[in-house]
């Protein structure tokens, strides 16, 4: 039997040669904007690949902001590390709207726009050490981070939450320093735990399910150490920032699975791909 | 030449017709033979008399004195008392059998052994070139003119019986079958008791009996129905491995399954790679493929339906096997002979014996675990009477996943009593319950009354609780979603004469739909925090199924099986109704060639959200809603059919297109964890059309050493739904062009039994990314460090077709017939015998891209896999 189970899990590879399908470069337009700070734009092309972490640039645009319907100013483009940017000198205001329109010469305009999404009601906030339990590495341990959220009834709410370990330094000279890294955790939603508890880096909700309620998601991380605390990112999401950024996290977590069909990940922009899209993120020290 | 003579005489007459005038004869007849009487009449009178002298032969009659009366009383006076009649056509005297009171015999047809009915037997009267087959409870009803018929009994696998029975309107005639295998030893027969192929007007259909299931190889050693049923032109079979069963474009929840008349959604064992039924308790299963007669309805693209044995009527017997798999033992026997009788089979798989061998290599253990899945069948058949008898079976079936992680310890101050419990658990499975009450009203006419309830289920719990710094605190999540019917059928087998067989029915059923609820409750300091049900409430909805059918032979030539079905679906407020047209026409062509046409109109009120491409446990059963219109289907069929080397071979060819209405899948980029998302799924999915076309090709032989089939597919499949690919035609799921089946079954000598079957499928379509681009995950600042993932861009579904899949799979019983009466059987298979390394998916790694041509990689599932299985019986 065990022989049996140990053929089946050792799948079998091959190369196959195959005549790749080929679709010409498009123009894409990234922007994800946060209250209270400036617009920080891409604006690149499609490739021929299947990954890459660097697309050809468009240089030659003009991207045109819009505030509530109000023309507000160009962006302007700047390098840095070799990537181009466009940015705005406006800050991002709660509750309005901000359309990019972006010119590319010889190429139809793209255009998208989105809102700053109100901020999230977060209550009660614990972590709770599991003692007793192994971690991911030895001398950690697993430990439940609970949070509340008060949702605001009547209207349709989206929610992303991710939890990061900081680690506290010096310089020499005796400034501390902090960096906080991701974490990856275990959900109770269902889907979830069927079979092995998944561990995820970012928890997606939409309030369908408790509209206007005050659920609390818990959340058990397992590299709980000396540190003896965690922060918790909440982040409010407007429906499309919700779709695009759940939608990628699904293209990753779906696109390698033979049995699912490939993930479309959305995008909001017209005549191009890429996403213009409204967020608004709180951080929380939580301690035992 | 006699039928030279009446045509002759008919001529004669004919032509003498016009000149004749009716006229008063006076004639003395002596005492003679009825021939010498007529052949006077004629000399003396002039009038023109035909008969058929083998009708005449034989009978005398007494002198007769007649003095000017007219030739009809001299006639029938001459006639009186013998079987024979006249009728004047002009002044032409014909005459012929008197016409006989029509009879009916009726009863049931078993096995003489087991007291098994048969299903499918034929009962042919070769005197009125006419005859029957029983019905789905062996019972049949032959109604003739005459005293005696010779009945000529045949069924798959049963010595034929040729007798003579005589016509008694009131008294059931059962027959009983000696089974071939009994006489000769060996078992040579791996048909299946059905309708002769030319005879049947139905096409599109197939048999297969447990027989053929046992004896095909084997996965893992668990003989499996529908890993059987793949192996039919028409059927593909989805993911390699899975039991999938995609009929001719469809799609798994396309499929009705009825086992004893009870629906079954999902019958699969561990995540659709078994089904679950148990073969040694399965009697007779059939698929439709298409043309499917009135009495069915409620699915677009299948009909699967299991009877299941009823019990041996005079003697004790059963089995039991070990697979690597599971165990399963069945027993079957009288309760009170030839009255009441039972089955009971259980089966349980046991991969959670052997997990703690591979748990206590991690790190992580839980102190609980569980895996494993089980069915059970029972079933109680009682005989009233000839007229009465009683059914009531139940089928249960479970997957069941278990883990429990448990952590105690002290905290950073030290303190005591903290603790960490979390439990995960998952299952899955239907239950089903018939009681059917078989009622034969006349010898014509035959009932089956049936309750039925059944229940398919997934149920997903996932709880932690524990306690810090002495504070309890607990989180459940319980997800369920299912769907339960409950209700009524009844249906009417009449025969009123042999050319016609009617049926009719009607059906009721309550239908709950539990689209997922999910039910989350938490506490903290013992207070309950949270306690609610999410908007996924049950739907209910109710089904009314009217239908009538006749199977008509027309002519010799002509059979027809016409039939409507009505059906009514309520839900929520909405009532949706469809008037269904079903036809069969066979038309037999020179040289016992049978031309075949149909055309069915079917709809289904029920659809599956599927998120991956073969059926899964968690998948939605959902109605037809306000918003979600039921799935139609229109398909037609042509075929033709032929028996060679009497009857040993059967060909059948069949062109279909199938043309699919509102049909539902995911939108692109949909949110597919739906089950918890409460009753958005409405929103998320969208409807479009499907079509399906193709030619399937079937050469079976049924008897000899040598059985098996050759099966080949050509076929294509596709769908186009607005919010799905851009709305741009797209081929469907397992699109495959061709496909190829030889089976294989040989009796190389009593004892050892070889069986092969290979498979060829061309390539089935796969989506491939045709472009990246770039992404962002946070918003973007003028400072700091940078990093741009990628996102695939996935231009068309099903865009790359690659290799096709092929495999050989090999098996061979050791039979052993043991003095005491035990059978002992060891099979042992052999799957992909080749190692053949066939796709399961594939993933692109790198591309170059300067080049147009690159490699992708493909991922086997299925090497080379050898299994083994033991058996015995009693």
């Amino acid at each position: 039997m065990l022989l049996i189970c140990s053929w089946l899990i050792m799948a079998c590879k091959k190369q196959v040669p195959i005549h790749f399908p080929e679709e010409a470069s498009r123009p894409v337009l990234s922007l994800l904007m946060e209250k209270d700070s400036i617009l920080v734009a891409r604006l690149t092309r499609s490739a021929r690949a299947v990954f890459a972490n660097k697309f050809p640039q468009i240089t030659d645009a003009t991207i045109q902001l819009y505030e509530d319907g109000q023309f507000r100013e160009n962006l302007t483009m700047f390098e840095k590390y070799e990537y181009v940017f466009y940015k705005s000198t406006v800050k991002v205001k709660a509750g309005s709207t901000y359309r990019l329109v972006a010119k590319i010469p010889g190429y139809g305009d793209l255009e998208g726009s989105d809102y700053i999404p109100a901020p999230v009601n977060v209550g009660e906030l614990s972590v709770n050490p599991i003692p007793g339990s192994k971690g991911h590495q030895s001398g950690e341990i697993k430990a439940r981070i609970s949070v509340q959220i008060h949702d605001k009834g009547g209207e349709r709410n989206y929610y992303r939450i991710r939890i990061y370990i900081p680690y506290y330094y010096k310089d020499p000279d005796g400034t501390l320093y902090t960096e906080k890294y991701p974490t990856s955790f275990t959900t109770g939603n269902p889907q979830d735990t069927w079979f092995d508890a998944k561990q995820r880096d970012q928890f997606f909700i939409e309030d369908a399910l408790f509209d206007g309620g005050s659920p609390r998601f818990n959340l058990v991380i397992d590299r709980w150490n000396k540190v003896n605390e965690a922060i918790v990112e909440v982040t409010a999401l407007t429906a499309d920032s919700y779709k695009y950024l759940y939608s990628t996290a699904m293209a990753e977590e779906k696109n390698d699975d033979p049995l699912s069909e490939k993930v479309v990940v959305f995008n909001n922009i017209k005549n191009g791909y890429g996403i213009v899209g409204g967020m608004l993120q709180q951080l929380y020290s939580v301690k035992p | 030449m006699r039928h030279f003579l009446i045509v002759l005489l008919l001529l004669c007459g004919l032509a003498a017709a016009s000149q004749q005038q009716a006229i008063n004869v006076s004639i003395s007849i002596p005492e003679t033979t009825l021939e010498n009487a007529l052949k006077l009449l004629q000399q003396q009178t002039g009038i023109q008399i035909s008969y058929e002298y083998t009708r005449v032969r034989g009978i005398t009659i007494k002198a007769r004195h007649y003095k000017d009366v007219s030739p009809e009383i001299i006639l029938k006076d001459l006639l009186k008392g013998t079987t024979l009649t006249f009728k004047r056509r002009g002044d032409q005297f014909i005459i012929g059998p008197a016409v006989k009171m029509d009879r009916t015999l009726s009863g049931f047809v078993e096995d003489a052994v087991s007291g098994e009915r048969l299903i499918g037997a034929s009962l042919a009267v070769p005197e009125y070139q006419t005859g029957t087959i029983t019905n789905a409870y062996g019972f049949y009803s032959l109604t003739l003119p005459g005293d005696s018929v010779r009945v000529v009994l045949s069924s798959m696998g049963y010595e034929r019986l040729d007798t003579v029975v005589a016509m008694q309107q009131t008294k059931s005639i059962s027959f009983r079958l000696k089974t071939l295998s009994s006489r000769l030893e060996e078992v040579t027969i791996r048909g299946v008791k059905t309708e002769n192929i030319v005879t049947s007007s139905q096409m599109s259909h197939i048999n297969v009996s447990a027989a053929l299931v046992r004896a095909t190889p084997r996965l893992l050693g668990e003989a499996d129905l529908f890993k059987t049923l793949q192996l039919l032109p028409g059927v593909k079979q989805g993911s390699d491995a899975t039991s999938a069963l995609l009929v001719r474009g469809g799609t798994p929840d396309q499929n009705l399954i009825l086992l004893d008349g009870a629906p079954l959604y999902n019958p699969m064992h561990l995540m659709g790679v078994f089904s679950t039924f148990n073969t040694s308790i399965l009697k007779d299963v059939t698929l439709y493929k298409g043309a499917f007669p009135a009495r069915y309805g409620g699915r677009l693209s299948s009909v699967v339906d299991i009877s299941t044995k009823d019990g041996d009527m005079h003697k004790m017997h059963g089995d039991f096997s070990v697979g690597l798999l599971s165990a399963q033992a069945m027993v079957e026997g009288p309760i009170k002979k030839e009255k009441t009788t039972f089955v009971l089979s259980a089966r349980r798989s046991y991969p959670d014996l052997f997990a703690p061998i591979y748990l206590n290599t991690q790190d992580d253990v839980p102190d609980k675990f569980g895996l494993h899945f089980y069915d059970l069948n029972a079933k109680l058949h009682h005989k009233f009477s000839d007229k009465d008898k009683l059914y009531v079976g139940f089928y249960g079936g479970r997957d069941k996943f278990r883990t429990r992680y448990k952590y105690f310890g002290k905290d950073s101050q030290g303190d005591e009593g903290n603790y960490y419990v979390t439990n995960t658990s998952m299952q899955w499975g239907n239950y089903s319950g018939t009681i059917r009450w078989n009622h034969v009203y006349s010898p014509k006419l035959f009932s089956n009354l049936m309750v039925l309830g059944s229940d398919y289920r997934f149920k997903s719990d996932f709880d932690q609780q524990g306690e810090s710094k002495g504070e309890r605190y607990s989180d459940q999540q319980k997800l369920v979603s299912g769907i339960s019917d409950y209700g009524a059928r009844i249906d009417f087998d009449y025969l009123p004469r042999p050319g016609h067989v009617i049926k009719a029915g009607a059906a009721y059923m309550f239908r709950n739909f539990t689209p997922g609820a999910l039910r989350t409750r938490q506490t903290d300091k013992d207070a309950v925090t949270v306690d609610s049900v999410n908007n996924n409430h049950d739907i209910r909805a109710t089904e009314t199924n009217l239908y009538a059918e006749d199977d008509w032979n027309v002519t010799r030539q002509l059979k027809i099986n016409a039939g409507l079905h009505f059906s009514a679906f309520k839900v929520e407020g909405r009532n949706y109704t469809s008037l269904q047209p079903r036809m069969n026409v066979r038309y037999l062509l020179p040289g016992d060639w049978a031309l075949k046409a149909s055309y069915s109109r079917m709809t289904q009120y029920i659809h599956l959200l599927a998120t991956n491409s073969i059926t899964l446990p968690a998948d939605l059963w959902v109605p037809a809603t306000n918003k979600i219109k039921p799935q139609e289907a229109d398909q037609f069929a042509l075929g033709i059919a032929k028996n060679f080397l009497g009857g040993q071979l059967e060909f059948s060819a069949e062109g279909y297109y199938k043309k699919m209405r509102h049909v539902i899948e995911y939108k692109e980029g949909a949110d597919y964890l739906t089950s918890s998302k409460g009753d958005t799924w409405q929103s998320l999915v969208a409807a479009g059309e499907g079509k399906s076309y193709g030619m399937e090709l079937f050469l079976q032989k049924k008897t000899g050493k040598l059985t098996g089939w050759i099966g080949y597919t050509l076929a294509w499949t596709y769908r186009t739904i607005p919010e799905v690919n851009d709305g741009r035609e797209f081929p469907y799921k397992y699109d495959r062009r061709h496909d190829l089946h030889i089976v294989g079954i040989y009796q190389l000598r009593k004892g050892i039994e070889l069986s092969a079957s290979w498979t060829y499928q061309s390539a089935s379509p796969f989506t491939i990314p045709v472009s990246v681009y770039e992404k962002v995950v946070e918003p973007l600042r003028d400072e700091g460090w940078f990093y741009f993932p990628s996102s695939q861009r996935v231009d068309g579904r099903n865009n790359v077709r690659l290799l096709a899949y092929h495999r050989l799979d090999l098996g061979i019983s050791f039979i052993r017939y043991k003095k005491n009466g035990l059978i002992r059987t060891w099979n042992v298979s052999v799957l992909n015998a080749y190692n053949r390394l066939n796709p399961f998916f594939y993933y692109l790694e790198t591309i170059n891209p300067m080049e147009v041509q690159t490699s992708i990689t493909s991922v086997s599932l299925m090497p080379v896999l050898p299994s083994v299985s033991y058996n015995l019986k009693f």
